[in-house]
């Protein structure tokens, strides 16, 4: 699982004969298994495979893929970089809007220059990590990132074209919906009784997750669980991610009010880990899902880079990061669509993000369990902590005692191998002689499902403030040293990470004020449903898309048939095993 | 082929061999028959086998097995009293009650905590996996407490180390030539404790010292493909080299217990044992050193074979001249387990 991937784990012993599954499915005839791929074993006494097309692989296949071993994958991940920005940024003028101040009528002077409109949206653990780097407030870091990014002491600064990007949001605005989506999506399985799969309705398939149900805003876990334990998919939130939806929400409302085409757009995201860039990749995540047009679409996001990756950025644009302005940009070009502009730029920031108990994950349990209770008059919830620190489970009692709802939170590997294993359906027994013992797994009758309603599944340790791309304690910005001089032992990191989570939970309050704005006073945990909602109907309806398109998506089971079934595959592996040892 | 034999550690006379047949055999240490055998539960070979310490007297046996189908398996059996019972019934057979499932490849070792809380597995993956079991008798559920991927490549060996008051620790033996420990705190977080370089081949198995005085921390054992095994001591440095007889890779040895002679065997099919005397003070004054000496050599001990598993066995056969006497099991690629007497 390549939850805490970096560049440094590239010392994959690569086994002979694991030979790469993807070209066999894009090859149009027959399949023998392992036939045109430059990367296998062949030997000698073999005959060449004559005449067959060169494989093509591209990087959405390589990502997604678990055939061979994830030294490529790294690899392939680090494509996806701040330096794949700059050339992206440096490859021709930019589109230039001009419009006036109400928003409405913003045209593009010069569409016939091939040129991209440049987006970028930012995460709150991105921004908490570099607030703790720099000693600054999480705001400040937003501020001082939307200088790098737009402003003119920024990357625009000595940049050939002078490219920046037009608008710098806040993914915390997006998760805001997924937040109020995720809500509705358990209360509908709750209400319809727990286990209804794959309702359809008006043709296309509205699969509502069984219970439990599982976040799905971790790529980490996603790619997990369709690699290795597909019996999960059912039960994971249909959902996109915070990154995903902000994507799309960019790409449809740019493109249908600007006219151009979603590849004229680049959108960049700055994450706290690497398997973001594995989410980008993702064919469900392309316009082809919501322009219908079935062919191989354009992302929704186009790169993801690291909160690491930023700092690279600006030191190979030669921008003093430290430097930068702490105040908000002063001008700022309006979004074309009134609406969505106040969504995605709020006078003030609507919800708090100073409570721990929500973890630094989005918060998406604590959101449920809040609505859930405010639903019921008088109930209360109870935590009790898991075998370790990543689980804790949480139970909404009613006034008069009675469990109303039970939920969990479980991060870190070791503990999703715990969650996975209890779901698992229960196999036949493996016995000869068909003793009535039983299953080998248990339970027979029993099912040990610890009866949640809703599992938040993240899969660092810890939260996404922990993510692989976050700057680590002994990063030479931090220290001040040569990198690697100072050895940090679990202590320091800890310290660390408690540091950034600091960050990450001071946001500002935003005042009671700012709410009455709305003129919407159902606000749960910050958050107006009633608001979301209507948003969301506005930019449905403003992109003449179907809201389940742009906001929900799809899982698959990645079936690889390397190394773990039998067949020509394994019989290579033996054999090759047996030369030189090593078992 | 054969790949390792362990005896029952809660003395009862028994011995579990692991093979390439996809089965466990067990057989009787007082007449060498076979007693009775664990099939059909894995689908590859099976590599390792581990006896469950006896912590309560339940009655029933229980054996954890890996195998090379990144399975392992929990197998349970109704313990006979040893009187010779004819009733047999299918209670006699061996159970497979639990599948843990998890590792990516082939699981080369397993091995119980000397308390029985824990089980450890390590992998072709480069990570071992601590399982701990939970719920009540009978429930047969299994929850991973640590997945530890500190090794950078192959785990071939983990060993668990009995609880001095500290806890109990386990150390392990990879491809990457080094040896690890592990230990988990008080919040159930485990870590890397120490690393132990020196070897500069893979290092395939290791034992601690069975038996020390109240003050002492047990030493460990190594054996490693760079034909040596090594001692190691104190805040964890080499203390000391055995003499050099294996001129191929030593793939096991076993401390043991009642005399504290080591045997080594590997790829050159030899078994040797060697013993630690003590050579006197090299100085007026100074400490009592101690060295180890080759006492025995047997070359060709399954023929040509390589030997996978060596081990020190108590005897319960006739044959043996005084209580608690030990012999040495060999396993052998030839798939045939030795019992030898000095």
């Amino acid at each position: 699982m390549s939850a805490i991937l970096s560049a440094d784990d590239l010392n994959d012993f690569i086994s002979p004969g694991v030979a790469c599954i993807k070209p066999v499915e894009t090859l149009p005839a027959a399949k023998p298994i392992n036939s045109s791929n430059e990367y296998e074993v062949s030997f000698n006494t073999e005959a060449p495979p004559a005449d067959l097309p060169p494989a093509q692989i591209s990087l959405t296949d390589c990502l997604a893929c678990s055939g061979c071993v994830t030294s490529a994958e790294a690899v392939l991940v680090s494509m996806q970089s701040h330096a794949e920005v700059l050339q992206e940024l440096d490859s021709g003028p930019s589109l230039r809007l001009s419009g006036n101040k109400a928003g409405t009528g913003i045209s593009i002077e010069n569409l016939d220059s091939g040129g991209r409109i440049y987006v970028a949206s930012v995460s709150p653990q991105s921004r908490a990590s570099i607030a703790a780097t720099f000693g600054v407030s999480e705001r400040e870091a937003g501020n001082m990132i939307e200088h790098l990014l737009s402003g003119p002491k920024g990357i625009k600064n000595r940049a050939v074209y002078r490219n920046s990007f037009q608008w710098v949001v806040d993914t915390n605005i997006a998760r805001e919906a997924c937040l109020v989506l995720g809500a509705d999506e358990v209360m509908t399985s709750i209400l319809s009784g727990g286990d209804k799969e794959n309702g359809v309705e008006n043709g296309v398939a509205k699969k509502q997750p069984s219970k439990p149900i599982l976040t799905s805003s971790c790529p980490g876990w996603i790619c997990y669980a369709e690699k290795t334990h597909p019996h999960v998919l059912p039960h994971l939130s249909r959902l996109k991610s915070p990154q995903a939806l902000m994507g799309t929400l960019l790409k449809t409302t740019l493109s249908r009010k600007l006219g151009i085409s979603p590849d004229r757009i680049w959108h960049v995201a700055i994450m706290p880990c690497f398997d973001k860039k594995l989410e980008a990749s993702r064919e469900e995540l392309t316009d082809a899902v919501w322009e219908g047009n079935g062919t191989r679409g354009v992302r929704d996001v186009d790169c993801v880079i690291t909160s690491k990756e930023l700092l690279m950025l600006a030191d190979s644009r030669r921008v003093d990061f430290a430097k930068l302005p702490r105040t908000p940009l002063s001008a700022r070009t309006p979004f074309p669509d009134a609406k969505l502009d106040a969504f995605l730029f709020p006078q003030h920031r609507r919800r708090k993000n100073n409570i721990p108990a929500s973890g630094t994950s989005g918060g998406n349990l604590y959101y449920i369990l809040q609505y859930f209770a405010s639903q019921h008059q008088g109930a209360t919830v109870q935590t009790t902590r898991g075998r370790n620190a990543d689980v804790l489970e949480y139970t909404v009692t009613s006034e008069a005692g009675e469990t109303l709802f039970k939920a969990a939170r479980y991060y870190g590997f070791r503990n999703i191998q715990n969650l996975v294993r209890r779901l698992k359906p229960v196999k036949a027994s493996r016995m000869p002689g068909g003793k009535p013992v039983g299953s080998a797994r248990r339970p027979g009758g029993k099912q040990s499902g610890p009866d949640f309603a809703y599992v938040e599944v993240m899969a660092c340790p810890g939260g996404c403030t922990n993510g692989g791309g976050q700057i680590k304690v002994d990063d030479p910005v931090i220290t001040g040293r040569e990198a690697g001089a100072v050895k940090p032992g679990p202590q320091e990191q800890k310290e660390w990470l408690s540091q950034v989570d600091e960050a990450y939970f001071s946001g500002e309050d935003s005042g009671e004020e700012a709410l009455s704005l709305d003129n919407h006073n159902d606000v749960v945990d910050g958050v107006s449903p009633s608001y979301i909602m209507s948003t969301l109907a506005h930019w449905a309806a403003a992109t003449g898309i179907d809201l389940d398109r742009l906001v929900y998506t799809s899982y698959r089971e990645v079936v690889s048939d390397v190394g773990k079934k039998a067949g020509d595959t394994e019989r290579v592996i033996e054999i090759a095993g047996k030369i030189g040892g090593g078992w | 082929r054969a790949w390792v034999s362990i005896p029952n550690p809660n003395g009862l006379p028994l011995i579990a061999t692991a093979t390439s047949d996809k089965t466990v055999r067990v057989y009787s240490l007082r007449n060498f028959t076979l007693h009775s055998m664990l099939e059909g539960g894995h689908s590859r070979s099976v590599r390792s086998v581990a006896w469950q310490p006896a912590v309560k007297n339940t009655g029933t046996l229980c054996l954890a097995t890996g195998s090379f189908d990144a399975t392992m398996g929990i197998w349970r059996r109704r313990e006979e009293r040893f009187a010779d019972n004819e009733d047999s019934d299918n209670d006699d057979d061996w159970e497979f009650a639990i599948v843990l499932e998890g590792h990516d490849s082939e699981v080369k070792n397993v091995a119980y905590s000397p308390s029985g809380q824990w089980l450890a597995s390590c992998s072709r993956d480069k990570s071992i996996w601590i399982w701990e079991e939970i719920g009540d008798e009978g429930d047969d559920e299994f929850e991973t407490v640590a997945v530890l991927q500190e090794h950078t490549a192959d785990v071939k060996c983990v060993s668990w180390r009995k609880d001095d008051g500290n806890g109990e620790i386990l150390a392990s033996g990879s491809y990457d030539d080094t040896i690890r420990f592990f230990k988990g705190d008080d919040e159930g977080e485990w870590s890397c404790i120490s690393t132990l370089e020196g070897h500069a081949g893979t290092v395939w198995s290791l034992d601690w010292e069975p038996e020390v005085s109240q003050k002492q921390i047990p030493r460990l054992l190594s054996s490693s493909a760079d034909c040596t095994i090594r001692v190691w001591s104190k805040t964890w440095e080499c203390t000391a080299t055995l003499p050099t007889a294996h001129d191929l890779p030593i793939y096991s040895v076993s401390w043991g217990k009642k005399t504290g002679r080591v045997v080594s065997t590997g790829g050159d099919g030899k078994i040797v044992i060697y013993e630690e005397r003590t050579k006197g003070r090299t100085s007026v004054g100074g400490a009592i050193e101690r060295e180890w000496v080759i006492v025995g050599v047997l070359a060709g001990g399954h023929g040509p074979y390589e030997i996978n598993h060596v081990t020190w066995c108590t005897r319960f056969d006739s044959g043996k001249t005084a209580d608690g006497e030990e012999m040495i099991v060999t396993t052998g690629d030839d798939g045939v387990v030795r019992a030898w007497a000095l």
